[in-house]
């Protein structure tokens, strides 16, 4: 699949992992009316590349992710995944509290490898090193309800990294916590992103958090959504959060971006 | 991590932070035992207070002795009764034979409702089928169906169990099928995103996320298995705590009712209480502080 790939306007010299073309799904509501929710977008997302996406709530950032994520399957349009060698296609960190309740953070992050037929070594070794990066391995026998929420995403985003999936889903990972909370959850995942290398889609209506973690940027059109426009991000290292928001080529894109997306917002709220 | 921070404090100012903290921790505890000691002293206290009460009133001659022993009658009396005059064996025939049916009924009442509640939470047209029935027969007094009962299963032990079953289901029931629709959409969505296969979604994520719905069905179980074990003794039996109870009221012996009443609270408080202790077990990630 790394031959000829049409899309958005990039340099990232990279493979494609996950072609999206011509994607559309339609609702219908309960009163029978028709709402479309995505209409023919098309995207593309590069190995060990994050893609923010950022649009107006309402745009279908979830839809896509629930297709995505196979939880959706009433769409048009073709996904093409490269080889997963055994990997599975996608694994998501949700927005609200996701961790199971009645399993230990370690048995959250043991389940679904134990699904997927891992062996209990493999698996011990996966559970040590997920739990290590996001630094809960001194709470691996805690149940959730006994962490913090910064601590329990932390944990989510452990269990999804250990099946170590082609495609990292994030579907506003953070928008629960409070700002102080999010910040440092932002520059821990820029860390812990820097060591795995893992290919992601961060969905996210905060254009700062956006640029902040993605490589690249894609504005979403109000609904019905697609793609508007996508951007190459860079703004020297990807180490540190407020360096990174320091830098005055970011704040210049905010205000660019914020345009467009203020624009966008307008339209949904009609 | 943003939750450690390394503050350094110096020697000096270590001590004084040790000092304040054994304060506080001293401070804490003491608030902890006083909230502790008013519990009990509260909770065991109106009891005791009624009880003194009944005795004071029963001593004084406003309460009516020939209706309402006092509590210092009755307990010697049923102390000379179950020790002096053999009650002792009758009454432990009774209470066994209450505790059998009510441990048999209470058993296959829950196990029929939990397999029930699951297939109807998970299977839309289970739950099509068995709703109108289930919600229509639901509101109807249990104990009313007991005459049906005895045409069908005879007068024998088979229709007080039955009726005990029957109650038990109910209410297993409706707690499991609610558990299971009310599961919270997101866990169900993780499961599928993390491609567990659909026996698995049931057994790792439904039936745990119904499980403190089904405990809290199956406290309510032993309720109505108490109601309606002893409601069936009353009115067709001639064993069991019911009919020890009846039988008392009938010749008049109303130290041997209370007697009787006291086996069948203390019974009932262990009941919750082991049903307590059994979700504590089952369900430790509850919201319990």
């Amino acid at each position: 699949m790394s031959e000829v790939v049409v899309g958005p306007r990039t340099t990232v010299a990279s493979e494609a992992v996950l072609e999206v073309r011509d994607l559309s799904r339609i609702y219908i509501t309960k009163t029978g009316q028709s709402v479309v929710a995505i209409w023919n977008l098309s995207m593309t997302l590069w190995r060990g590349k994050v893609l923010s996406l950022v649009g107006p709530s309402g745009c279908g950032k979830s839809t896509l992710l629930r297709v995505l994520a196979g939880l959706d399957r009433d769409y048009a349009g073709t996904i093409r995944w490269a080889t997963q060698q055994g990997r599975p296609a996608t694994a998501t960190v949700f927005q609200v509290d996701s961790l199971f309740p009645w399993l230990t953070i370690e048995g959250n992050i043991d389940l679904p490898l134990r699904v997927r037929g891992l062996q209990r070594g493999a698996r011990a070794q996966r559970i040590d090193r997920y739990l290590t990066l996001v630094g809960l391995d001194a709470f691996r026998k805690a149940y959730p309800h006994e962490l913090s929420g910064g601590m329990r995403q932390r944990a989510a985003v452990a269990r999804a990294l250990a099946v170590e999936p082609l495609v990292l889903l994030m579907d506003e990972p953070f928008a629960a916590l409070d700002a102080q909370t999010r910040l440092v959850m932002q520059q821990e995942l820029l860390r812990i992103l820097g060591e795995v290398g893992p290919t992601v889609l961060y969905v996210t209506h905060d254009l700062e958090e956006a640029l902040t973690l993605g490589h690249q940027v894609a504005l979403m059109s109000g609904r019905p959504g697609r793609i508007r426009e996508v951007r190459d991000l860079d703004f020297g290292s990807r180490e540190d959060v407020m360096a990174i928001r320091a830098r005055p080529q970011f704040a210049d894109l905010v205000k660019e971006l914020w345009q467009g997306l203020a624009a966008e917002v307008g339209t949904t709220l009609q | 991590m943003g939750d450690v921070s390394v503050v350094d404090t110096g020697s000096l100012a270590e001590e004084e932070l040790r000092q304040a903290d054994r304060i506080a921790r001293q401070r804490w505890m003491r608030r902890h035992r006083r909230d502790l000691a008013l519990q009990v002293v509260l909770g065991g206290g109106l009891p005791v207070l009624l009880l003194g009460l009944w005795q004071l009133g029963a001593d004084v001659g406003i309460i009516d002795q020939r209706f309402f022993p006092s509590p210092v009658r009755i307990v010697a009396r049923s102390y000379d009764d179950v020790v002096n005059h053999g009650l002792l064996p009758e009454l432990a025939h009774d209470v066994q034979i209450t505790l059998i049916r009510l441990l048999i009924g209470f058993a296959i009442g829950g196990a029929i409702g939990i397999l029930c509640g699951l297939a109807m939470g998970n299977v839309r047209m289970v739950r099509d089928a068995l709703s109108p029935l289930i919600y229509a027969t639901y509101p109807m007094p249990k104990i009313a169906i007991l005459p049906l009962l005895l045409i069908i299963f005879g007068i024998g032990n088979v229709s007080k169990v039955a009726v005990v079953a029957v109650g038990v289901f109910f209410v297993t029931c409706l707690s499991t099928v609610t558990g299971v629709l009310y599961c919270n959409p997101i866990f169900r969505d993780v499961g599928r995103s993390f491609g567990f296969p659909v026996l698995v979604q049931y057994t790792h994520i439904v039936i745990p996320a119904a499980l403190p719905a089904i405990m809290n069905g199956l406290k309510l179980g032993i309720g109505q298995a108490l109601i309606l074990v002893v409601s069936a003794e009353f009115v067709s039996a001639n064993d069991g705590l019911g009919y020890f109870i009846w039988s008392s009221w009938q010749i008049f012996d109303i130290s041997r009712m209370f007697l009787g009443l006291a086996c069948l609270a203390i019974g009932g408080a262990i009941a919750v209480i082991g049903g307590d202790l059994l979700e504590r077990w089952l369900v430790p990630w509850g919201n319990r502080q």
